[in-house]
């Protein structure tokens, strides 16, 4: 390893849990991850001395709590180089995905384009009011993107890709793409849920119309997440939820709807949720990204070299280039009369090992590929080489024990 | 010397404390990127002396120094200009607190915004790789598990200890500090500079702001008004806030039977006031604009050693939260001139728990 992040580790005081006496081995990022301190202390602040609602009250603490919320927009905005006025505070990705889906008025005999590897989050909001145009996979799971131009039609509405695929652990080609959906006219969605803390993400570089982002993922609290979308492109969207907070006049003759982004964050949101997103942000911001990517490109390298040589197993996308991969590896593992759930619970059991089993919200990506779930190991920036050396010994025991 | 795999912004300012902070990394594993950074307008005249103050025509020099301590280390070395930011920053800062009567304290302002903000963020949008900062400064940081906190702490030389200047540093800044120096004696480090064989290891210590007269860094028209004492008969005329602090006793131009010390200043009448040294001994005062290091914040009072000026010697005070944030301070015993402006630090032990600005004294 070139790179080291250990330093991290300390601010965050659930990698101190254990189970069963022993210390975890959180290995499950790509699911949702642990929080440092500093986002622990921001939440608990709105409670014991920031309680007010934002945007509407008339006092000094109500001032504070929107300064505060506002304040975590923008530092937002500043880590994805956007403008506050582009960033919508969401409850996940998945709900920024319907405001784009719902807002683009979509026909069923609308055409969107995507891959077979999409998460359900960025698949189910297309499919159920348009039609899924997925673009093929390889034999071993991995998108053929380069077949984006040929699947394009006159019917084609926009673009989706996942940044970072949550089962692939590859870096895409969103570049590529965003040129292809512009070169025919059409806006692209990015969901870099995966992506946003392995990768550094520069929108306006990027060029992309719309990308989507869950707080949990990114070392803040739950129930929190960001849609971002070109001024113009969210200006276009037919309005998702009404309420308080997203009109600026209500009147029996009239109703005049709130400028961005207030006019997509409709009700009292997740105050909290939003301020402590904001304090994860600025943690992670202090970190240079550029090294961030590096370590978690390393670890990929690091468990793509281990795991390979385990006797019954495919991972998934194997065929990918190194330097495409972050931290972030699927694979099926064959032990006889064991599923992979089975296999997670005993590296959980046995190991105090914390990883994902099953099939990842990827169903369409399992039956292509047949498998009956597989596992996956995610590692984020506090994750050490020693850490994939114990996962990765542990799985080569378990095959051993129970293999023969 | 065995990569740790660490890359480490270091803050050279010519001096021997950041050279040999720059090499003793390099020692350690680290991948060492040396920056210093241009801030002097290139007009504000101070005195040219063979000590340097931080700001003043010394710069060019001192940039040299650090760059040929670079050379000698083998580490890339840039240059970032600062100015504006400085202006803004500290000098605007510096200027108006003198014009309000009260006596700032430039590297309050500049440690966090300059060197560990402004500096840290035109190194890293250049595209510099670094995951710590590091600087000649002696003291030390550390996590400390139990409060889940980055802890400042006094170097292990506590007649070289810069804890004070340090102590409006955030969570976020000292997380990536790295202090080299925070074990080592001033003469250690002396000897260490010589070891490695570097250029500034006889260079003398600089550890003013400006060298010679301060006033010359405010742009200001003098604005002379009268002198009073407390009963408020007229003593003679001063020449403009800006030249005078609390608990001055020289350059009055007043005769009187006793010594009389500058007791307070007051920008809203333009006057400044004079009285006896027992005038000038207080227990109590107010501090704004806390930062807190080693607590989130104060909720209780809190017994702690204070420190009001660089070179005063801390003493023993219970701070009490106030509303807005503040805190008021009481020291156990009166201290002599306790001057609004400045910085002060609170202690237990070496462990720096925070600190402010004086606002004013309570009578």
């Amino acid at each position: 390893m070139t790179v080291s992040m250990d330093f991290t580790r300390r601010e965050f005081p659930f990698l101190c849990r254990e189970i069963d006496g022993h210390p975890i081995v959180y290995l499950d990022n790509a699911s949702t991850t642990p929080k440092p301190q500093c986002v622990i202390d921001a939440v608990a602040r709105v409670y014991h001395n920031t309680t007010a609602n934002v945007h509407r009250g008339v006092h000094t603490i109500a001032d504070e709590a929107t300064t505060a919320y506002e304040n975590a927009r923008r530092e937002i905005a500043s880590f994805l180089n956007a403008s506050p006025a582009e960033i919508i505070f969401t409850r996940n990705a998945t709900e920024g995905i319907n405001i784009v889906a719902n807002g683009l008025g979509l026909l069923p005999e609308d055409e969107v384009v995507l891959t077979f590897a999409e998460h359900h989050s960025n698949y189910l909001p297309w499919r159920l009011r348009a039609k899924t145009i997925p673009v093929g996979l390889a034999p071993d799971g991995l998108p053929l993107y380069d077949d984006v131009e040929s699947v394009l039609s006159p019917r084609t509405k926009l673009l989706t890709l996942a940044h970072v695929s949550n089962t692939t652990g590859i870096i895409a080609p969103v570049e590529q793409w965003v040129d292809i959906g512009h070169r025919h006219g059409l806006p692209v969605l990015i969901d870099a849920a995966q992506s946003v803390s392995h990768v550094p993400i520069n929108v306006r570089e990027m060029d992309c119309d719309f990308l989507v982002l869950s707080g949990h993922k990114l070392l803040g609290p739950s129930g929190i997440g960001v849609l971002y979308g070109k001024r113009e492109q969210l200006a276009k969207l037919q309005l998702y939820q009404s309420g308080g907070g997203m009109v600026r006049y209500h009147g029996e003759d009239r109703i005049e709807v709130q400028d961005l982004p207030q006019r997509f964050e409709a009700g009292t949101p997740n105050i909290e949720g939003a301020i402590g997103l904001g304090a994860a942000v600025a943690w992670i911001r202090n970190l240079d990204m550029n090294r961030v990517m590096e370590h978690s490109q390393e670890l990929g390298h690091q468990l793509i070299h281990g795991l390979e040589t385990i006797p019954g197993i495919h991972i998934i996308g194997i065929s990918a280039p190194l330097e495409r991969r972050i931290g972030l590896v699927t694979f099926n593992l064959e032990v006889p009369g064991f599923s992979q759930d089975a296999l997670a619970r005993i590296l959980c059991d046995k190991y105090q090992i914390l990883v994902s089993g099953g099939f990842h919200c990827a169903h369409i990506l399992h039956h292509r590929l047949r498998f009956e779930g597989t596992l996956r190991i995610s590692t984020h920036v506090f994750t050490t080489p020693e850490e994939i050396e114990r996962v990765i010994s542990a799985l080569r025991e378990l095959t051993s024990v129970y293999c023969g | 010397m065995v990569n740790n795999g660490l890359k480490v912004l270091a803050l050279m300012s010519g001096g021997v404390d950041s050279s040999v902070a720059a090499a003793l990394l390099k020692e350690l594993g680290y991948d060492v990127t040396g920056v210093t950074m241009k801030i002097w307008d290139g007009k504000t005249t101070a005195q040219v002396s063979t000590q340097h103050g931080c700001y003043g025509p010394g710069e060019e020099e001192d940039i040299e120094d650090a760059r040929k301590v670079a050379q000698n280390l083998d580490i890339p070395f840039h240059v970032f200009d600062l100015t504006g930011e400085y202006q803004s920053g500290v000098l605007d800062y510096f200027c108006s607190e003198y014009l309000s009567g009260r006596t700032p304290n430039p590297c309050v302002r500049c440690n966090p915004g300059i060197k560990f903000g402004a500096l840290v963020d035109k190194a890293r949008l250049s595209g510099i790789e670094f995951d710590f900062i590091a600087s000649g400064h002696y003291a030390k940081v550390a996590y400390d598990d139990t409060l889940r906190r980055y802890v400042l702490k006094k170097a292990k030389d506590l007649t070289k200890d810069q804890t004070y200047f340090l102590a409006f540093l955030s969570q976020q800044q000292l997380s990536r500090l790295v202090l080299p120096l925070g074990d080592y004696t001033k003469i250690e480090i002396r000897e260490m500079a010589k070891r490695f064989g570097l250029s500034v290891a006889s260079k003398p210590d600089s550890q003013n702001f400006v060298c010679g007269d301060y006033a010359s860094v405010i742009n200001a028209e003098s604005n002379p008004g009268p002198i009073l004492d407390k009963q408020g008969s007229l003593l003679g005329q001063h020449h403009g806030l800006q030249f005078y602090t609390i608990g001055q006793r020289k350059g009055l131009e007043i005769s009187a039977k006793i010594p009389l010390y500058v007791s307070a200043l007051d920008p809203a009448i333009n006057t400044v006031t004079l009285g006896t040294k027992e005038d000038l001994y207080h227990d109590e005062f107010i501090v704004s604009n806390l930062n807190w290091i080693a607590i989130l914040e104060l909720q209780h009072t809190m017994a702690v050693n204070v420190k009001i000026r660089s070179a005063h010697r801390e003493a023993e005070a219970v701070l009490t939260p106030t509303e807005n944030g503040n805190v008021s301070v009481k020291f156990k015993e009166n201290q002599f001139a306790i001057t609004p402006g400045q910085a002060a630090v609170f202690y237990q032990e070496d462990v720096v728990i925070g600190g402010g600005i004086i606002e004013k004294v309570v009578l």
